[in-house]
């Protein structure tokens, strides 16, 4: 009797599903609903990129690259930097233009703004004068910078775009891990320079003998 | 079975709720959140969530603890433009030679700025005058050597409780003829070198810091120049009197004799110009006594009564001026000794031994005190007994009268080899 009512049971859900049911359904719910991209990109990157949108909420800056409201994220922020790099050409369907070294997006390095006095000036965006790498700033040396050797050593980095290591560790909130090796002790070597009637001390070298290591953490 | 199954149906639903949550996730979490920079304050990036531990060196140390950060590393008074983004003035600066930080010269402050106490001497041109022990160290450190910016390298080594290894080298020793006329003969330095290495370091925690500052006071010049203390203290041992050299601090300042001058061969407490001896070390045992204080009195005299007036350079130097002995005793100065003289034994040649100063004082300085000690050092003064020197019953002097005593104390000749420091042994033939 039960095994019966079972039966009964399965075979009406079978039938409403028949009735209610598409008689096809799509893998992907809306994937042949395509965007109208004339009216601009918008809120479509935000659709996978949504920490990125939260991020921006919380930024001091950037959030208003579009010339919006500075809390008014669209995503249309994200074209001014992911689309900036004038070398690249994008897809571009208002031009009917196919993207050839990009299609929506590229990465992009901090330096292309802020290390480029034309560019910067473009997207009234600072130059990061004081590491003699903003092209068009003259008096940028970067002679004394105590974290020159971190920007350097970050464009042989590949993680991020050129420099971009460097600038993301000290201007936003990323976590950072930084294991330090540091000398602890220099040996001088000083040799007595003399004749019969002249003398002096001359040191000969002075150079690192010791390290500690030693890890700070943002 | 049935809650297994449904534990694994749970699970997997949760991972396909979380994972559809977080459609894509950046590489860098925080990258796209820049802080903010535009307030006054140059702390809107904490430097030290990066350097907690310069933080941990500077909260041990006895100067610039209360400073910030920027007061050193975005030191103004340079010319340094450094990056500015404030949304009052001063606005927005690129920054030239630095961006965020620079690394400061000492001197950028304790120089000629006039924002700190001067390094005195060193705030100068040419680190001033020549008079000061160390000047060819800072002047290396900062023309030789990029260890550090401009002349640091010195300043660290004396003034933190980074650690240093120092390998000296230098002559091994000399031998020279003072002839029965009392002039400088046959003068040889270039027998061989010395080297004499040295390993400094520091109990203060935490340890090596260049960022942890000592007390200008607890600056030990016996840590760096070991061998002039060994030299003082140990020397070479001998019969009846050790091999010590570098300064003739007395050896017995026991007053057998009762204080009569011409007779009494103690190494009296009381020196001939009327007061304390300046060399003087008390009763205090030679290891304690041969401190910074001591080499101070000195290479940093301090005009102390009843001292007087000895014709230093202190205020020309550093912390520590270049003196051999003929800088206080040499001919026509406040201490000559011509006077004295005839003190010593009993036929002092007042002449003869001016004489010989001046001819001391036209080889390199390095030799000059070493030159003095060649006699000067208390070794092979083989005892004391009763009666004339070379004339009692006694062993006063091996009883070899006046050819032996008088090579030093008259007019015969003696050659001498001397060791340098910290050996400082003798030979008098």
């Amino acid at each position: 009797m039960n095994n019966l009512k079972m039966v009964f049971a399965i075979m009406a859900i079978v039938f409403l599903g028949i009735v209610a049911l598409p008689y096809a359904v799509s893998l992907f719910a809306g994937q042949h609903t395509w965007y109208d991209l004339s009216g601009g990109y918008g809120s479509k990157c935000v659709k996978c990129h949504a920490d990125i949108y939260g991020e921006l909420e919380a930024s001091a800056n950037h959030s208003s690259l579009d010339g919006s409201d500075i809390r008014d994220i669209s995503g249309e922020e994200c074209f001014v930097c992911h689309r900036a790099n004038e070398s690249i050409k994008y897809a571009n369907a208002s031009t009917d233009t196919p993207g050839q070294q990009a299609h929506a997006a590229s990465t992009i390095g901090c330096g292309y703004c802020h290390l480029n006095d034309t560019v910067a000036d473009l997207y009234n965006a600072s130059p990061a004068g004081g590491f003699g790498l903003v092209s068009g700033l003259d008096d940028d040396t970067g002679a004394n910078a105590s974290h020159i050797s971190f920007v350097l050593g970050s464009k042989n980095a590949s993680i991020l775009e050129k420099e971009t290591e460097s600038c993301v560790a000290c201007h936003t909130t990323t976590n950072v891990k930084i294991n330090f090796n540091v000398t602890t002790e220099a040996t001088i070597v000083v040799n007595n320079s003399y004749i019969e009637t002249e003398s002096y001390w001359n040191i000969t070298s002075i150079t690192p003998s010791d390290y500690t290591n030693y890890t700070e953490e943002k | 079975m049935k809650g297994k199954v449904i534990a694994l149906f749970a699970t997997l639903a949760f991972i396909l709720v979380f994972v559809s949550s977080i459609n894509v996730v950046t590489l860098f979490h925080g990258s796209h959140q820049i802080t903010d920079i535009t307030s006054p304050d140059p702390f809107d990036i904490d430097c030290r969530d990066c350097h907690s531990s310069i933080q941990a060196e500077l909260n041990e140390s006895v100067n610039h603890s209360s400073f910030n950060c920027t007061d050193c590393h975005r030191f103004t008074g340079t010319g340094i433009v450094f990056a500015t983004h404030n949304t009052t003035p001063p606005y927005i600066y690129e920054g030239n030679q630095a961006h965020a930080a620079y690394t400061p010269r000492c001197l950028d402050c304790h120089g000629k700025s006039g924002f700190a106490k001067p390094a005195r001497a060193f705030n100068l041109d040419d680190y001033g005058s020549n008079y000061s022990a160390h000047k060819q160290f800072v002047k290396q450190s900062s023309s030789d050597f990029d260890m550090m910016v401009g002349e640091n390298e010195a300043c660290i080594a004396c003034h933190t409780n980074y650690s240093l290894k120092i390998n000296y080298t230098y002559f091994k020793n000399i031998s020279y003829t003072k002839t029965n006329s009392w002039n400088l003969t046959n003068f040889k330095y270039d027998y061989d070198t010395r080297p004499y290495n040295v390993s400094v370091t520091h109990d203060l925690p935490p340890a090596n810091g260049k960022h942890v500052f000592i007390q200008k006071e607890k600056i030990d010049c016996i840590a760096c120049h070991k061998n002039i203390y060994e030299a003082l203290v140990n020397g070479t041992d001998g019969d009846p009197y050790d091999n010590l050299t570098h300064s003739p601090i007395e050896i017995d300042y026991s007053d057998v004799w009762g204080g009569k001058m011409a007779e009494d061969h103690d190494w009296r407490t009381n020196n001939y110009w009327g007061h304390t001896r300046y060399h003087h070390n008390g009763s205090l045992p030679r290891a304690t006594k041969v401190n910074t204080t001591y080499c101070k009195q000195c290479h940093f005299y301090t005009p102390i009564s009843p001292y007087g007036d000895i014709p230093t350079n202190r205020s020309e130097v550093h912390c520590a001026e270049k003196v051999s002995c003929l800088t206080c005793h040499g001919h026509n100065k406040t201490k000559d000794p011509y006077n004295v003289i005839k003190y010593s034994g009993y036929w002092g040649n007042q002449v003869g031994h001016s004489n010989l100063m001046n001819e001391t004082e036209t080889k390199a300085l390095t030799f000059h005190g070493d030159t003095c000690m060649g006699c000067h050092e208390t070794a092979e003064h083989l005892g004391h007994a009763s009666g004339s020197c070379g004339t009692g019953s006694g062993t006063c002097h091996g009883n070899k009268g006046y050819s032996q005593c008088g090579k030093c104390h008259w007019n015969y000749g003696i050659t001498i080899n001397i060791e340098s420091e910290p050996s400082g042994k003798v030979t008098r033939s």
